[in-house]
């Protein structure tokens, strides 16, 4: 089965499952009603604020390379280590190897998104190293064997009773219907891992140019813990995660944390400029970060798509989608789900299977509108539909009902035509199946243009 | 050094407008884009002990050392119920940490004075609460902003499960620009290689986006400013 039929059935079984609909519903009214109260009482004008955020971001795109070169030139200054990585292989082969190099035993690990589009666990586990997630929603995905749901909130999917039957199965956990003590099965199941990894690895929320450091957002504490205890620290990070400036942060902690929990700031925001220096306490021995390509150059060359580089995966375009609420993240199997993910990943090496995403998408521009980097998602989605349909080769059936369509379509006689045949073949239509999902529409009695002459 | 280095920045500087048509980089107030920009310039440590509570940590005033020796006193037997009695309490030197330390002896005998470097992190994990100093308490957003200088490294501050920041009047700023703009201008990060703002205790909603405290960071958090 291609990778657009299996795409098509997963939907149509996601859809019709209300209890899925009804979790995912849930969650999101939770955040819909976090993020309206914070916008307004934050934000003097979040218009004004996201079109700042784009208009620094399109500076930092135009002038990428550079500020890649200043990044790395003053992060390596301070005993940091860069690894340019062209491929998400490349990317998955170093860190293996540095792993191996270094004869790690365990490697624990905060949510990184990145990590998840170069398959980093899979390659580790393969090269007998154990890996922990540490984020509690990627734990949980990580101990049901399953990829993340979501980018910025990975086990939306699962309801308290689900998660206490897996720590039951997988850590031997009492059952309990508490969120809090759920947290706390989690807290001291991982607790003995920070202290005892080898290497931490992490992903960058942004990378700044002018201070040669990463930052990391999150609410939990374990990408802290992730940086303070293991001997080494890896960072794994897509090339067009820079900002500018270290001061940049003071509009995008706010813009990412309101739009991805409702939070005015996310709980830790870490700043890592390198390695531990030789008169600190603590922290790592050594820090890598991978600078990740993997088709994002490419992208970079397209004019419309370039804007695409400005996401900061807050996760805004999900939650507002009707088609991800509709057939959920998995259905999507792609790192990056939603409207987003259907923009970059036909682009990302290795993945021009995907364009059936375009269609995944009413193009409602809601995904526009909440983004608070001011991208035009819904008009990139189109973008990518329409080049779906050039390099793709239509059977002749649909090429032909298309050019019938388009000849009808172009004059206002034939289209009346087209119109008085459907209303009378009206009757006909219980031949066409119709089922709970969908069913014919039928016409109404009188056209638009009717209704405007009469009522003139 | 890697061939994929030429070969990624080639390829963004072959698609990069030409420099005389590129946008500037444009400049940011906060006074112009955050709405409790007013309260928190009128009275920034005030606004500071709002947000703080409002994010579930707890605020302390002391007017001079010995009043905030008395607080932290009243403070942490209340915690002396966690695991590890032995290890109950460490702190960082720190000239602020030893004034107010050395003001009752309660304290200077059951708050560790320890050297970070000499404990392994699984030693270190056994301790129920942290003290450190801190560089700047942002008063719009309720943060704390530390480094490894102020904070005596970077596991101090997220390992115990309660934490306890002791600051001064003159560390509060009113935004995070303004913090951060300190914090480069004194060239901090030439001596610290790792800096974190806290705002609040550790949380998570990733299960059924119900709010729990102390996911992994410390669940306690507590702010004393002296001065």
């Amino acid at each position: 089965m291609s990778e657009f039929s299996s795409f098509l059935s997963r939907s149509a079984s996601k859809a019709s499952d209300d209890t899925h609909r009804w979790k995912i519903a849930k969650a999101i009214a939770t955040y819909d009603a976090a993020v309206a109260t914070t916008k307004a009482n934050q934000f003097l004008d979040w218009q004004a604020a996201r079109h700042l955020a784009a208009a620094i971001k399109n500076y930092t795109l135009e002038n990428l390379a550079d500020l890649l070169e200043q990044f790395e030139s003053n992060f390596t200054a301070r005993g940091g280590k860069i690894f340019w990585a062209a491929t998400a292989a490349a990317a998955a082969k170093y860190v293996v190897q540095l792993a191996q190099q270094r004869q790690a035993k365990k490697i624990v690990k905060s949510k990184s998104m990145t990590t998840e589009e170069i398959n980093l666990n899979a390659q580790l586990e393969q090269a007998g190293i154990e890996v922990r997630e540490s984020d509690l929603g990627e734990l949980i995905v990580q101990l049901a064997g399953e990829k993340p749901y979501h980018i910025v909130t990975p086990a939306m999917h699962k309801s308290k009773a689900e998660i206490s039957q897996l720590f039951q199965e997988k850590l031997q956990a009492p059952p309990t219907e508490s969120a809090e003590e759920l947290t706390m099965i989690a807290r001291r199941h991982l607790r003995q891992d920070y202290v005892t990894a080898d290497i931490g690895i992490t992903g960058a929320n942004f990378i700044i140019a002018d201070a040669g450091a990463i930052s990391m957002t999150e609410n939990e504490g374990n990408g802290r813990l992730t940086m303070a205890c293991p001997r080494i620290h890896i960072v794994v990070a897509g090339i067009e995660k820079v900002i500018p400036r270290l001061t940049d942060l003071s509009l995008f902690l706010p813009l990412l944390a309101t739009s991805g929990t409702g939070q005015e700031i996310s709980c830790y925001n870490s700043i890592v400029y390198g390695p531990r220096r030789h008169d600190e306490d603590d922290g790592p021995e050594e820090m890598h970060v991978i600078l990740l390509d993997n088709g994002r150059s490419q992208l970079y060359h397209r004019p419309h798509f370039r804007e695409a580089l400005r996401c900061i995966r807050c996760g805004a375009c999900l939650n507002a989608c009707p088609v991800f609420r509709t057939i959920g993240g998995h259905t999507y199997n792609v790192t990056y789900q939603g409207p987003i993910g259907a923009v970059i990943s036909p682009h990302y090496n290795g993945l021009p299977q995907y364009q059936h995403l375009a269609f995944a998408s009413s193009l409602c521009g809601a995904c526009s509108d909440v983004c608070p980097v001011h991208i035009d998602v819904h008009h990139l989605i189109l973008e990518n539909r329409v080049e779906a349909v050039r390099t793709t080769r239509q059977s002749w059936p649909w090429r032909l009902a298309m050019s019938m369509f388009a000849w009808m379509m172009r004059s206002r006689q034939r289209l009346n035509l087209l119109r008085r045949l459907l209303h009378w073949s009206q009757p006909l239509l219980f031949l066409v199946p119709s089922n709970r999902r969908q069913r014919v529409p039928r016409l109404a009695a009188k056209t638009f243009a009717e209704l405007w002459k009469e009522n003139k | 050094m890697n061939g994929a280095r030429e070969q990624i920045l080639q390829n963004l500087r072959k698609g990069a407008t030409p420099d005389s048509t590129r946008p500037g980089l444009p400049q940011h107030e906060d006074v112009a884009l955050y709405r409790n920009f007013a309260p928190a310039q009128s009275n920034p440590l005030q606004t500071f002990a709002q947000k703080l509570a409002a994010l579930k940590g707890e605020f302390y005033q002391a007017p001079d050392t010995a009043a905030a020796a008395k607080i932290l006193r009243e403070l942490l037997p209340a915690a002396e119920s966690l695991p590890h009695k032995n290890k109950f309490a460490a702190r960082h030197p720190a000239p602020l940490l030893d004034r107010i330390c050395a003001a009752d002896h309660w304290l200077a005998e059951n708050v560790q004075l320890i050297e970070p470097q000499k404990i392994s992190s699984p030693d270190f994990a056994e301790f129920s609460i942290g003290l450190t100093t801190v560089d700047f308490l942002v008063a719009r957003t309720g943060s704390l902003v530390l480094s490894t200088t102020t904070a005596g490294g970077r596991r101090l501050s997220v390992l115990p499960p309660f934490h306890i920041a002791i600051a001064t009047p003159a560390q509060v700023v009113i935004s995070l620009d303004e913090a951060l703009n300190a914090y480069h201008a004194r060239g901090e990060a030439e001596r610290s290689s790792y800096a974190t703002i806290i705002t609040g205790p550790s949380r998570t909603s990733d299960i059924e986006k119900i709010l729990v405290l102390g996911a992994h960071g410390p669940k306690r958090l507590t702010v004393l400013v002296v001065g």
